[in-house]
């Protein structure tokens, strides 16, 4: 009886055993590994050191898919090149007048130089950077004497015109040099580059020799090398590459997406910022009621970034109702609120995602704090 | 010297505005034969107020106590004497007064305040930080000035008692509102050089260094980065070896330029080996850069040598979280939430460390908290922005 038990056991170790193993080939090493390796955490706003790109086309021989729908979306556009600047090619000419100075943004060639004028003397620029892919706007960063300034005017798409920079004080600057625009700290121009350009930021230090413009494949699944070699050497590919979609809900939304999205640990500088910070998704959702560690309830609940983003609230639907509905009462109960909508059954996010406008951008946010939004409430911060 | 100008100011005019009203009813000085108590009290009370107001303080202290022996819980006779003390420096007399009004109406801030700036002045500056910091909380602001002499002794205590940083936001406070008066220079410098004394305290020979150190300070906090980073140069020119001097100029290059804050950072310890401030620093700022392997021995140096430091807890803690290390890392943030229960940074990253253990339920709870910390930290933040008290006149009733 006893070598018949022990027999038994031994099997069925042998069967867990066999099912962890098989588990840390098909989920990474998270579990069962003390330290993260470079796979399991990935920050998209910094690359390491001797992180080493390949670039999109690599990522395409295998991933057509995704290659082929990723291209359009606004992350993929984050930072246009110059040269192919739709913004810069379909606006030929820019012109804004701040009391004495007249800015001038004019195409040539391949090219578009930025001007502003006092009358008397004129300082140009080529631009060198064109951040923003224009569906809100896009704001320009000028290099002069080795440092980086950011454009004092930005073009917004609403009023396909020029306008003050968000953030830029609205008055009429104090010398043509002031006009031009504000010269960035070096951790702005970290930032700046770490969240519109893809390998742009090695450790502390730039990079832009070799980046690639807007947040491309290696930008959110880190360089793809490893990966691509581990497969040629008939592994499996996933242990080799980072995975966002892997992560808790919380550590997607509010570590991840939120290194360039601003997440809620930023409280203290979002709070300040009062109604520009709708335009920060991740702290804005925080705030919600259902919001918890539940993928349901991050970012790619709702979005797929392999996509163009969908504006249409119908399509938001059912990602509201699959939890929001009395005919899923399963998941209604898992979110503590089990009663649907009394109002509506559809349109959800026209109500409970308010598009917030800030004035200054000349453009409708969507206020992703979900809740029920009282008539006439004031903004919550 | 501690007892500030203001200080007198804000006494005599509590006294003349707290007495307008009842020197309009004014009643005779004669004790009528048969008086009611009440009666009594009314006149009583009216002769002190008219003594108070020609400044007759003895005789408004005799008869505010005789009316305190017919009505033993009338607030403002309390609050008219143990003011008429501190005025006259009598601060154990006051101190003591002010504890009585505090048992009488323990909700009454102004009360808290005079209580802990008596403290301050008896030597009783734990007590005095204590109640200084009830006074705060529960509201001084209808007395702008009383706010501002409450400000600048409770940025002195904290600097007193190591919380320099608490100290620097108690202190920008007056820059929110413009008060750039030498004092408030000072005790800048004292909390960016982390010199824990009292201006009294302060040797002659260090001053020129802490009013360099209080400009950089000032204007720090005030956005003035230009003026900030002259006075710095000043300071780093004439001091480039004193502790501190490096740390401070660390910190204001912190959120322009990392690189170079880590160098004066560096440049800190070789200067003072055991500065746990600038090795939290530097481990903030290589957590940030996901540079585990480096932020990890600094972070447990600082809370080796800070182990009452929830910054270095906080930092040890995430770091420990990246690295893997989750329940070492819970362990370190827990004792941080001890340490800072009402830091919401706290709360949130232990909610994180919770959450990569599978702890949900706790996870959530310090979201919780972390959210409703976030909400009281920004109203108050708004009410402190509106600054609505300080520039309001004075009210005349000093609850």
């Amino acid at each position: 009886m006893i070598p018949r038990v022990k027999q038994y056991s031994l099997i069925v170790l042998a069967m867990v055993l066999s099912m962890v193993a098989l588990a840390v080939v098909i989920y990474g090493p998270v579990a069962v590994n003390g330290q993260l390796s470079a796979v399991q955490r990935w920050n998209p706003r910094r690359a390491p050191a001797d992180a080493v790109f390949l670039g999109d086309r690599a990522c395409a021989e295998c991933h057509k898919k995704f290659a082929g729908s990723y291209g359009p979306t606004g992350m993929a556009m984050g930072m246009e090149p110059v040269a192919s600047s739709k913004v810069l090619i379909e606006n030929p000419r820019l012109t804004m007048k701040v009391g004495a100075y007249t800015y001038e943004i004019k195409r040539d060639g391949k090219q578009s130089v930025y001007s502003v004028t006092d009358g008397k003397d004129t300082i140009s620029f080529p631009i060198v950077y064109a951040f923003g892919q224009g569906k809100m706007g896009q704001t320009y960063v000028l290099q002069r004497d080795g440092k980086f300034y950011e454009s004092l005017v930005s073009f917004y798409n609403e009023t396909k015109g020029l306008d003050f920079t968000i953030g830029a004080p609205r008055m009429e600057p104090q010398s043509l040099n002031d006009a031009v625009g504000r010269l960035l700290t070096p951790n702005e121009v970290s930032s700046c580059f770490g969240c519109h350009a893809t390998g742009a930021v090695s450790g502390s230090q730039l990079r832009l020799e070799t980046f690639a413009h807007g947040v491309r494949c290696e930008g959110c699944h880190g360089p793809g090398g490893a990966h691509i070699a581990a497969i040629k050497d008939g592994k499996p590919g996933r242990t080799a590459i980072f995975n966002p979609g892997r992560l808790s809900g919380d550590e997607l939304t509010q570590q991840f997406c939120a290194a360039c999205h601003r997440g809620s640990n930023e409280f203290a500088l979002l709070q300040s910022m009062h109604i520009n910070n709708v335009r920060f998704q991740p702290y804005r959702i925080f705030h919600s009621k259902c919001y918890s560690d539940e993928r349901e309830i991050s970012c790619i609940a709702c979005h797929d970034p392999h996509e163009p983003l969908r504006e249409d609230a119908a399509f938001y639907d059912k990602k509201c109702l699959a939890c929001h509905s009395l005919k899923n009462k399963t998941a209604a109960l898992k979110t503590g609120d089990g009663t649907s909508c009394p109002v509506a059954d559809k349109n959800c996010t026209s109500c409970h995602m308010p598009k917030t406008e800030i004035k200054n951008a000349h453009f409708k946010f969507t206020d992703h704090y979900i809740r029920i939004v009282r008539p006439g409430e004031k903004f919550p911060n | 010297m501690i007892k500030a100008l203001t200080i007198s100011a804000v006494i005599v005019a509590v006294l003349l505005v707290c007495s307008a009203a009842g020197f309009a009813q004014a009643t005779p000085n004669s004790k009528p034969k048969s008086e009611s108590p009440d009666a009594e009290f009314e006149r009583v009370v009216k002769l002190a107020d008219e003594a108070r107001l020609a400044e007759r303080f003895d005789e408004a202290i005799s008869l505010y106590g005789k009316a305190l022996n017919i009505r033993p819980k009338w607030p403002e006779g309390w609050w008219y004497i143990g003011a008429i003390f501190y005025q006259r420096d009598l601060y154990t007399q006051a101190r003591d007064t002010f504890q009585n009004l505090v048992a009488l109406e323990p909700e009454r801030g102004p009360a808290w305040a005079m209580l802990g700036l008596c403290q301050f002045q008896t030597g009783e500056y734990e007590r005095g930080a204590v109640s200084l910091e009830r006074g705060r909380s529960l509201g001084v602001n209808d007395n702008s000035e009383l706010a501002s002499v409450v400000r600048y002794h409770m940025a002195l205590l904290y600097i007193r008692y190591e919380y320099f940083e608490s100290a620097f936001d108690v202190l920008n406070e007056f820059v929110r509102f413009g008060h750039e008066s030498p004092k408030v220079v000072e005790a800048f410098g004292l909390t960016l050089l982390r010199m824990p004394l009292l201006p009294k305290e302060i040797p002659p020979a260090q001053r020129e260094k802490l009013l360099l150190a209080g400009q950089a300070g000032y204007n720090m906090a005030a956005r003035r980065l230009d003026q900030s980073r002259a006075a710095f140069d000043t300071l780093l020119a004439r001091y480039p070896n004193d502790p501190n001097v490096h740390y401070a100029f660390g910190v204001y290059l912190l959120p322009q330029d990392a690189d170079a804050a880590i160098k004066e950072f560096k440049r800190e310890l070789e200067i003072s080996p055991n500065h746990y401030p600038s090795m939290a620093q530097m481990a903030f700022e290589y957590l940030k850069r996901d540079q585990f392997n480096d932020a990890l021995p600094l972070a447990e140096k600082a809370v080796q040598l800070a182990p009452k430091l929830y910054a270095a807890r906080n930092v040890l803690g995430r770091v420990l979280l990246e690295l893997g290390q989750v329940d070492r890392s819970i362990k370190e943030l827990e004792e941080g939430v001890k340490l800072a229960p009402s830091s919401p940074e706290m709360h949130f990253a232990l909610a994180r460390a919770y959450a990569r253990a599978g702890r949900k339920e706790e996870a959530a709870r310090e979201r919780e908290t972390f959210k409703k910390l976030q909400d009281e930290y920004n109203q108050k933040r708004q009410l402190d922005r509106s600054g609505s008290s300080e520039q309001k006149p004075e009210k005349p009733n000093p609850r």
